[in-house]
């Protein structure tokens, strides 16, 4: 994507949120008599999102130099970003089903598999982090610091 | 109250024991590139919440020093900085070290980041207790102007883009009213959702925008993050002579001063204080052409006053309950789970901790001067750990954090999904540091707005006519205005750049 296209979608969001955000204060009633109301801050901040997306949105497509409508050559590994996005998502649904240290060993061995050049994944030493980070932070926490953590199918 | 405070930290092996751990750890997260001082605080949060408040909140002042102080080490041996306040470190340590003086540029570092640290933490002292009396005569007429100002100042000093930076300065005030509306209780943005009836915790949102997005991010690159050759070094003494100290004693004045004033201001922080004070060094010195050639002159600017800004930036924390950038925004979370509430009142209600405060400061100072110096093997080895290993323990860690302010597993929901946004903000140039600054400071501006509108019937001639209040909103206005100014000058040069 060239950064023009991503100023252009940025500011299309943008305005977006604000225009429902704002149709949706709109339904907000006001309690207190003497008071300005509930909607009367989010009105005012959505109305500032609106005006200032529009104006990025009108800059964004004025603008025309090369650099800014080039495309990024950047080479980035997207399925890499993508699956750690899908391996945090599932770490968080499964983080009280399976319990802290269940869902936390299996999120640090994907996640250092995703992270780690083929060459140098050595499965032993993925294998005794993803054990042991979990269960010396679980107890640490659970005993030092008396905080709860879910225990889930441990428990 | 002031003895009472000094010897709670002082005489308690346990507190000076975190203090110590503190430094060290801050260290070694400003140290690692990618890894910064916020996300120190964010993941050390958790645990300070089962301690007294007083060893809590000293820890956190351990880990705030240590990680401003060790982003010098990969600054000058890498030249990479380690937290984007040693930014300006590279300028000439970096040369200094290709010089092979990496030793000399390390020990006037950690010295002079010392001496800006003790100078800013004396100002601090000196300053807080008369603000606070001062503010103590503020109606929410002036907290609301003060919010709006330092609302603007962050957005127009965020990044290139001063509308990216008013948006998602908006978008963090709209965010921060999802839950109970002030004043009247209504429900606003909660879609029925019961988890949201609260809002989102302040905690979760910094987790997931300052440490989630960065483990999204990194996960993008192509490359593993191998971050290049340590330069070899050999240090000896702190590496400046008593000749060297005299001259360098007005930068370092000029500097600190400089560090502090910008860390009072809120949401410009320590990579700005570093840079102006070494250009402000630069412009005063008879030999301004030397300057990036690896001189000291430029490491004590960047040092001092970037550890100087350290002390300015608790200043609004405690005093208005202000926070100046992300790591006091973390640290004001950390005061609040102790139950301690910034503002003018602090030193009224909470005195004993605030000299506590102060107390901890010199020591985890001290601190950082001793283990970085001494440690300095350790913290270099240590900048070798690679980032595929740690960047998922430190997720694991920041999902306890987020699970252990209220056991809910909607605040670790909370945490990916402010790491998403975060990851989108980076990929669309916008600044996070405005958005967390609105989702802070609105609520604030909110309910000083309403109260003082309902005090005065709906008018808005008081915001104008009292004279501190007036006094911040033309700041606010003539910020925005400069900033306007410069881009639009921008754009009839050669690289428009206004958007």
């Amino acid at each position: 994507m060239s950064e023009k296209q991503k100023d252009i979608l940025s500011s299309m969001i943008f305005l977006i949120i604000g225009v429902a955000v704002f149709a949706y204060s709109a339904t907000i009633q006001t309690v207190i008599k003497a008071d300005v109301g509930p909607a009367f801050a989010p009105k005012i901040v959505t109305m500032g999102i609106i005006i200032l997306a529009v104006v990025k949105l009108g800059l964004s497509i004025k603008k025309n130099t090369p650099e800014y409508t080039k495309k990024s050559t950047k080479n980035e590994n997207t399925l890499n970003g993508l699956l750690t996005i899908v391996a945090l998502g599932l770490y968080v649904a499964l983080f009280n089903v399976l319990g802290f240290i269940i869902s936390s060993a299996l999120y640090l061995f994907f996640q250092m598999y995703l992270l780690m050049s083929a060459e140098k994944r050595n499965y032993i030493i993925m294998g005794i982090i993803s054990i042991t980070v979990p269960v010396c932070i679980y107890f640490l926490f659970v005993k030092a610091f008396s905080l709860m953590l879910p225990a889930g199918l441990l428990g | 109250m002031i003895l009472e405070g000094i010897l709670a930290v002082l005489l308690s092996p346990v507190c000076l024991l975190l203090i110590t751990l503190g430094v060290i750890v801050g260290i070694i997260f400003g140290s690692i590139p990618g890894l910064s001082a916020t996300m120190a605080v964010v993941l050390f949060l958790p645990m300070s919440f089962g301690m007294e408040p007083i060893n809590g909140i000293s820890l956190l002042m351990g880990l705030y020093i240590g990680g401003i102080s060790g982003g010098l080490i990969s600054a000058i041996l890498l030249k990479i900085p380690g937290t984007p306040s040693s930014i300006a470190t590279i300028f000439d340590g970096g040369p200094m070290a290709e010089k092979g003086e990496a030793g000399k540029a390390l020990g006037i570092g950690i010295l002079y980041s010392f001496i800006g640290g003790i100078i800013s933490v004396i100002a601090l002292i000196f300053i807080s207790p008369s603000l606070a009396d001062f503010a103590l005569k503020f109606t929410p007429v002036e907290y609301f102007s003060i919010a709006i100002f330092s609302l603007t100042i962050i957005a127009s000093l965020s990044g290139d883009s001063m509308i990216n930076g008013l948006l998602s300065g908006l978008l963090g005030i709209l965010i921060a009213m999802i839950g109970i509306a002030p004043l009247d209780g209504y429900m606003r943005f909660t879609f029925g959702i019961h988890h949201l009836t609260s809002g989102f915790d302040i905690l979760t949102v910094l987790i997931g925008l300052f440490a989630v997005s960065d483990i999204i991010r990194f996960s993008y690159q192509k490359t593993t993050g191998q971050t290049g050759k340590v330069k070899e070094y050999k240090i000896k003494g702190f590496g400046v002579s008593l000749k060297e100290f005299k001259e360098q004693f007005w930068n370092m004045i000029r500097s600190s001063l400089i560090g502090l004033g910008v860390g009072i201001l809120p949401g410009v922080g320590g990579s700005t204080s570093s840079i102006l004070a070494y250009s402000a060094t630069k412009n005063a010195s008879k030999y301004p052409e030397k300057f990036g050639t690896g001189i000291i002159d430029g490491v004590v600017a960047s040092e001092s006053s970037n550890n100087a800004t350290t002390g300015g930036a608790l200043i609004p924390l405690l005093t208005l309950g202000i926070p100046g950038n992300t790591v006091t925004a973390m640290l004001l979370g950390g005061l609040l789970i102790h139950g301690i509430s910034p503002g003018p009142l602090i030193f009224k209600n909470n005195g004993v901790v605030m000299y506590a405060i102060f107390t901890a400061l010199i020591v985890a100072n001290i601190a950082m001067l001793i283990f970085e110096y001494a440690g300095l093997k350790y913290f270099v080895k240590l900048m070798d750990i690679p980032k595929s290993i740690l960047f998922p323990i430190i997720m694991v860690l920041c999902a306890v954090g987020a699970f252990g302010g209220n056991s809910r597993v909607f605040d670790v929901w909370s945490i990916f999904i402010f790491g998403v946004v975060g990851y989108l903000f980076i990929k669309a140039n916008i600044s996070s540091t405005p958005f967390i600054i609105g989702f802070i400071l609105g609520p604030i501006a909110e309910v000083n707005l309403r109260r003082a509108l309902m005090a005065s019937d709906g008018s808005l001639i008081p915001f104008l006519t009292r004279p501190i209040s007036a006094l911040f909103l033309v700041a606010a206005v003539v910020s925005v205005a400069l900033v306007v100014k410069k881009n639009l000058k921008k754009k009839d040069g050669a690289a428009p750049d206004a958007i």
